[in-house]
């Protein structure tokens, strides 16, 4: 094959100008001579020479271009062939290694797996944009009132949505939509459907628009206007068939006709979870109250005019603010009335992730001195390789790029297993965004992540492959070709780098260690003391009231006394309560002050609830004074309130026995109970009021069972219980309350499950480091050990020498390891619940964990070096 | 306008340069020169137009190079003839006696005006 070998017969390769320029001179020469041969002078037989040759400089031009072309497709060809060259070589090599590959790509496939799973999170929470028009003009927009009817007769508390339409130099469009849920009847079947009353422009902010039929017209956002709905994508399959004669067709929302006049596309559901639209007529009346509970959670969006930034229209909001309602003189600007769409919607969600990431990167570069390790400890068996090849004339940059080579195809390796390692954990990973951003863009394994994924793992093998690269191209010929030279003169420095390796190891680890104990003790404070509740044994359901059937003032508390009669047995209570605690419902924020005081500096925020007697004993929380009535007296207005409201309205005071007011009404407060976590478990306290159910009655109800049966028997007996009065009432989101306590907490519980197991993962690691490093050490020592027992070392003294190593290298690290976890501990701080990032008992406990687990894991080379037998050792020269 | 001796040349420049040197490896101006003792200088051949055809040759891989050292210690950028331009040259060549054959049993049969 004469062209594999052109190219090693000029080092640098073809001078492609010379070369033309000589084979033509000789040309012209050869010809010249040949004219003066036949009489010609000097100067006549170069000119015929020329003439005969043609255009010299046109030829010249032609070979050039050609032979530059050639040139560089050869070169391309070449390293192509190299590198097939290269990665035929690398697979053989790591076939023949098998235990070395499997064990690499294993590390390689936990460290890059975890940075995949959490990088397809973050994708999907931060980097990916919202599957809107320019998403990143989407801002959220807080304390926007929307019209109703009667406002007219209250002073206004909020800027209106048309006065934010108003403010051009800020927003270009606004819309404010409020979630609720009806009964839906014309699909398939009945079922209860999440609604979003929009504003008009609401599609048109969001740059979306139906995928069948239309949005709706200016005509159907005016009052009195032609009732119609726009469905989602999900609800058209499941209910319609995917039919596009759903366009006209009439459907049944709690007794109201509407028609269908659009589909949305299969991506669109914002907000979170919802199955239809309804325009939002202004002012609105009363009728849509139905979906609301009697309360219109308005959530305003817009679009930010051009030019403008977020912190501007922030300024112009609150100034807004400022023009309306009561506020103060001391009132503090509000800066973050405006906020990205995409800030919003994820919510508190953005720091668990950020450590997640940090900590995925940690376990990933423990990885990596891991496999280092392995490499370089495979290194010292392959010297003797490199040298032959060196001296076959490979040159140092070859040797180097086969390494790398080999490196890159055990880290993509390493990724191949990591993908499918991130594809399968998905399900738990969702858990980490917020339910309204995974439904809009949940995690999935995309190109971005595969990308990522293999730059990750090509960035990992370059910086485990660089230090046994750089060792062996440095062979020593000489030593390396004698056959006893196998351990000979690099392996101190070698000792050296595996020594940094397991200490980076080793404090890497901790610094997880730490993180993942730090997470474990919030997340035991939380169980443990903070509920306000105890969950043990009581189950929930929840209860709707459609307001046709139950409309009469006494309906509902007839009802519901009914159902907690018969559920009530020996062994058994039950209650009921307007919204249950820890379910993500927070009630409405009522502004109390005590009756002899009642003034802005007095009052306090009291979150509002209706409960029957019996409810605090069943939920388990400590009541002092009495319970809350079981018929209501009119001319005795009481209520209950919790020690946060308590301490609030009454510091140093005992709030039972006092009057309390909001606006014209006064109570008397006949009972303090203890402070129960409102939304989630991991709630500061908030100040309640609970109110007599029977004078208070709402169209819903949380029903609360405590009994010692089996919670499968407490659901069934709670279902029959309202199916005996009736039985087209259904009871939905039927749980243990220890399940919605741990719902509440999701989050935090998968963070932490990750924070664990990227610590677990790590202390593995590191303590296979530890172990692999003092073995090959012991293998490398073998000798010597062998001389130290000739010459009378004991048994013990071999073992402390061994172990010592370990412990050294474990200090060390541990020390690297504290002292990180330390100047790191703040950036957790607010992932922690009831521990400082500093805790020293966690500190001192992992630190300690680590130590033992590392000297355990030198115990075992320790003991191999024991059965060193002096005599072998020896003969082994 | 007529076709020249030298135009014919062109299009028939490759099988020369092949024949050239299916009797041993030459340099460019040898093949010039071989060209003319056995054409008896019938041919007008551009000697500049034969390095680019030897490219063309050498992309087929029918002609392979190589460089030497001369008497008069010169780099010399020598031809030789590869397997497959032996079959090329033996290919073209039949062709161009077959085709030569039927022109000339053209050219030399009695006309025929019936």
């Amino acid at each position: 094959m004469p062209e594999r070998w052109r190219r090693y017969i000029r080092f640098w390769g073809p001078d492609v100008d010379a070369d033309i320029a000589d084979e033509l001179r000789y040309h012209v020469d050869m010809r010249t001579a040949y004219y003066r041969e036949s009489g010609m002078s000097d100067a006549e037989a170069r000119r015929a020479a020329r003439q005969s040759f043609g255009d010299l400089d046109a030829v010249t031009r032609q070979l050039r271009d050609h032979d530059r072309r050639n040139l560089r497709w050869q070169r391309r060809a070449d390293m192509l062939q190299d590198l097939m060259q290269d990665l035929r070589y690398g697979l053989r090599q790591l076939a023949s290694a098998p235990r070395f590959s499997v064990a690499v790509i294993a590390v390689l496939a936990l460290g890059i797996g975890a940075n995949t799973a959490i990088f397809s999170v973050i994708d999907a929470a931060v980097i990916r944009p919202l599957p809107f028009a320019a998403p990143d003009r989407l801002v959220s927009v807080s304390n926007v009132e929307v019209p109703w009817e009667l406002s007219g007769r209250h002073p206004k508390s909020a800027p209106e949505l048309a006065d934010f339409r108003a403010d051009s130099a800020a927003f270009s469009r606004v819309a404010v939509y409020a979630r609720g849920s009806l009964n839906l009847a014309g699909g398939t079947e009945p079922v209860r459907t999440q609604i979003a009353y929009v504003t008009d422009d609401f599609f048109r902010t969001l740059g979306r628009t139906t995928a069948v039929g239309r949005e709706p017209v200016a005509a159907e956002f005016k009052r009195g206007g032609p009732k119609v709905v726009v469905i989602a994508s999900s609800l058209w399959q499941q209910q319609f068939g995917g039919e596009r004669s759903v366009i006209g067709r009439e459907v049944t929302l709690n007794a109201t006709r509407y028609t269908v006049v659009g589909v949305m596309p299969p991506n669109f559901r914002f907000p979170a979870g919802v199955d239809l639209w309804i325009p939002l007529a202004l002012p609105f009346g009363l009728d849509i109250m139905e979906a609301f509970r009697n309360f219109l959670p308005s959530e305003g969006i817009a679009r930010l005019a051009p030019n403008a930034t977020v912190a501007q229209a922030a300024q112009h909001v609150d100034a807004l603010r400022r023009r309306y309602r009561t506020v103060t003189k001391d009132d503090a600007p509000v800066t973050d009335l405006v906020r990205p769409l995409q800030t919003t919607l994820l919510g508190d969600r953005r720091a668990g992730m950020n450590i997640l990431a940090a900590s995925a990167l940690l376990l990933l570069l423990i990885a990596c001195a891991n496999v280092t390790n392995l490499m370089l400890s495979r290194a010292a068996t392959r010297r003797r390789e490199i040298a032959v090849r060196v001296v076959l004339g490979a040159t140092r940059g070859r040797v180097i790029r086969q390494l790398f080579v080999e490196g890159a195809l055990l880290a993509v390796g390493g990724a191949v297993v990591a993908v499918l390692v991130a594809a399968v954990t998905m399900r738990l990973l969702v858990a980490l965004l917020p339910p309204a951003l995974a439904a809009i863009a949940p995690p999935t394994i995309d190109g971005r992540v595969l990308a990522f994924t293999l730059v990750i793992a090509l960035a990992t093998s370059l910086v485990f492959g660089v230090w046994p690269a750089l060792g062996l191209s440095r062979v020593d010929l000489g030593s390396a070709m004698k056959l006893a030279g196998a351990g000979g003169g690099g392996s101190r420095r070698r000792g050296a780098a595996h020594g940094v390796l397991v200490i980076a190891e080793v404090s890497l680890a901790l610094m997880l260690l730490i993180g993942a104990g730090l997470m474990i003790e919030s997340m035991r404070n939380l169980l443990r003391e903070n509920s306000g509740v105890r969950p043990e044994n009581v189950v929930t359901g929840r209860l709707t009231f459609p307001g046709r059937k139950y409309s009469s003032r006494t309906a509902v508390p007839e009802f519901l006394n009914g159902v907690l009669a018969r559920l009530r047995a020996p062994g058994v209570d039950a209650a009921a309560v307007s919204a249950l605690p820890m379910e993500g419902v927070g009630g409405i924020g009522l502004r109390v002050a005590p009756a002899e005081a009642y003034d802005e500096a007095h009052a306090a925020m009291g979150l509002f609830l209706i409960a029957t007697p019996g409810y605090f004993n069943v939920i388990g929380a400590r009541l002092r004074g009495s319970d809350l009535p079981a018929t209501a007296d009119t001319a005795h207005k009481v209520a209950v309130i919790n020690e946060t409201l308590a301490k609030q309205l009454w510091p140093g005071q005992d709030a039972i026995g006092k009057q309390m007011a909001f606006g014209p009404e006064r109570r008397t407060v006949i009972g303090v109970v203890g402070d129960i976590r409102t939304r989630r478990l991991d709630d500061t306290a908030q100040g309640q009021l609970y109110l007599p159910m029977s004078e208070q009655a709402q169209s819903y109800a949380s029903i609360v069972v405590r009994g010692s049966a089996d919670s499968r028997a407490l659901m069934a007996r709670l279902r029959d219980a309202v199916r005996v009065d009736d039985p087209n009432l259904p009871v939905y989101q039927m749980r243990r309350m220890d399940e919605v306590i741990a719902a509440s907490i999701a989050p935090r519980r998968t963070n932490t499950i990750l924070l664990v197991l990227f610590g677990g993962l790590a202390v593995l690691l590191a303590t296979v480091g530890v172990y692999a490093v003092l073995s090959y050490g012991v293998a490398q020592r073998t000798r010597e050990i062998g001389v130290r027992v000739a010459l009378g070392a004991q048994r013990s003294d071999v073992v402390k020498m061994i172990v010592g190593d370990g412990v050294r290298l474990a200090v060390i690290g541990v020390t690297i390891g504290l002292l990180g976890a330390y100047l790191l501990s703040r950036f957790v701080a607010s992932l922690l619940y009831g521990v400082s990032p500093q805790d020293p008992r966690i500190f001192a406990a992992a630190a300690i964990a680590l130590a033992a687990v590392a000297g355990a894991a030198a115990w075992i080379p320790a003991l191999r070096a024991t059965r060193v037998d002096p005599i072998t050792a020896l003969r082994e020269e | 306008m007529a076709r020249t001796k030298g135009d014919l040349m062109q299009g028939t420049l490759g099988m020369l340069i092949l024949k050239s040197l299916a009797a041993g490896d030459l340099h460019g101006y040898g093949i010039a020169r071989w060209v003319e003792d056995v054409t008896k200088r019938s041919l007008a051949i551009e000697e500049g137009s034969l390095y680019p055809a030897l490219r063309r040759l050498e992309d087929k891989r029918w002609v392979a190079s190589r460089w030497e050292i001369s008497d008069t210690n010169r780099r010399v950028r020598v031809y030789a003839l590869t397997r497959a331009g032996r079959a090329q040259l033996e290919t073209e060549a039949s062709v161009w006696m077959d085709f030569a054959r039927a022109v000339t049993l053209v050219l030399r049969s009695e006309p025929s005006l019936a």
